[in-house]
């Protein structure tokens, strides 16, 4: 039976080979966002706006690793579609567009975080990102947590979150808060370590 | 005989290559899961969007800005040549014999002068026989 390509295909990905009597081939994902893309960057605002509604999950997870609060994690990601914006023009298609605005996406909440800290340097000295702010909300393991994870440094937070929590390989990692794959790694074990000594007692007593 | 030789892991030695245990993990993806509700991610949606297009028409106020300091020079050379216009307008208007020198100046001459050689010159300008120089 006769094999045809269903459409040009990026060079990352392999060649996708359909049955022509199968029906019409499956919208390929990759290939649908570039189109995305390329509208977008002809200036259609609508086309922006699907990429925001696709990617807007992902980068809040991200920001969220970083900032720790959900206010600021809506604040980062508001900021990072603002730049990629601004930046889309730049961007090549021949990248992966997830990789270059989840670096947009750190940035941006980097920046968040060093304005809070002078701002809470000014203000409140002594206060923290906690994630929630009403601790009586939240059960006993999940304000120990909060307590342990506020005494991890920034970057190991981010680390940890961004690995256990939402997945990224540590080389991902690497690349998104341009460190090397080593320090994430690193990263990762002392903040597990971190984690399991502060939590100790309340998990040996679960 | 050596080569499967592994030294044995002593189990309270923390590391942190080991995976967090169910429970933390649980708490830990709890307490960083982004919102469920859908009307969240909505307003987030036009929030973002609302800030792209009020940047896109700042920009496009910015591009034409790009332009400013060429139009401004175009304007005042401009203007400094309407000013001379006008003003060689205004000159012709009151002064009527102004138009008319004009006039004349812009006519070829009647007569020619001889532009004599440097040494006709010298044979001219010598004194007359008798006279001592200077």
């Amino acid at each position: 039976m006769a094999a045809t390509l269903a459409f040009p295909i990026p060079l990352s990905i392999p060649p996708r080979v359909v049955d022509a009597a199968a029906g019409p081939p499956a919208i390929d994902p990759l290939s649908h966002e570039r189109a995305i893309i390329v509208r977008a960057q002809r200036g259609d605002s609508g086309a922006f706006s699907a990429l925001v509604r696709i990617h807007q999950r992902r980068a809040y997870a991200v920001a969220r690793a970083i900032v720790g609060t959900h206010e600021d994690a809506e604040d980062a990601i508001q900021e990072a579609f603002l730049h990629a914006y601004r930046a889309l023009e730049r961007f090549r298609p021949d990248q992966a567009f997830g990789a270059w605005l989840h670096r947009i996406v750190v940035n941006a909440s980097l920046d968040l975080t060093r304005r809070r800290k002078v701002r809470a340097a000014e203000e409140l000295p002594e206060s923290i990102a906690a994630p929630f702010r009403d601790a009586a909300e939240a059960d006993d393991l999940r304000t120990r947590l909060t307590e342990a994870l506020a005494r991890l440094t920034e970057r190991q937070r981010a680390v940890i979150v961004l690995h256990d929590v939402e997945g990224y390989k540590h080389a991902e990692i690497g690349t998104m808060l341009n460190i090397p794959e080593g320090t994430a790694r690193s990263d990762l074990h002392h903040a597990r370590k971190m984690l399991r000594h502060l939590l100790g007692d309340l998990r040996n007593g679960l | 005989m050596t080569d499967n030789f592994e030294f044995p892991r002593t189990p309270d030695i923390d590391d942190g290559t080991q995976p967090l245990d169910g429970r933390t993990l649980e708490a830990l993806r709890a307490l960083y899961a982004p919102p469920a509700d859908e009307r969240f991610w909505d307003i987030t949606e036009q929030r973002v969007m609302a800030r792209v297009l009020g940047r896109s028409s700042t920009e496009w106020w910015q591009v034409l800005n790009g332009w400013v300091h060429t139009a401004a020079v175009a304007a005042a050379v401009a203007i400094i040549v309407a000013g001379a216009l006008l003003v060689t307008a205004d000159r012709s208007a009151v002064d009527p014999g102004y138009a008319t020198v004009e006039a004349i100046a812009d006519e070829p001459l009647a007569f020619s002068f001889d532009v004599q050689s440097p040494s006709q010159v010298r044979v001219n300008d010598s004194p007359a026989p008798g006279v001592l120089p200077r």
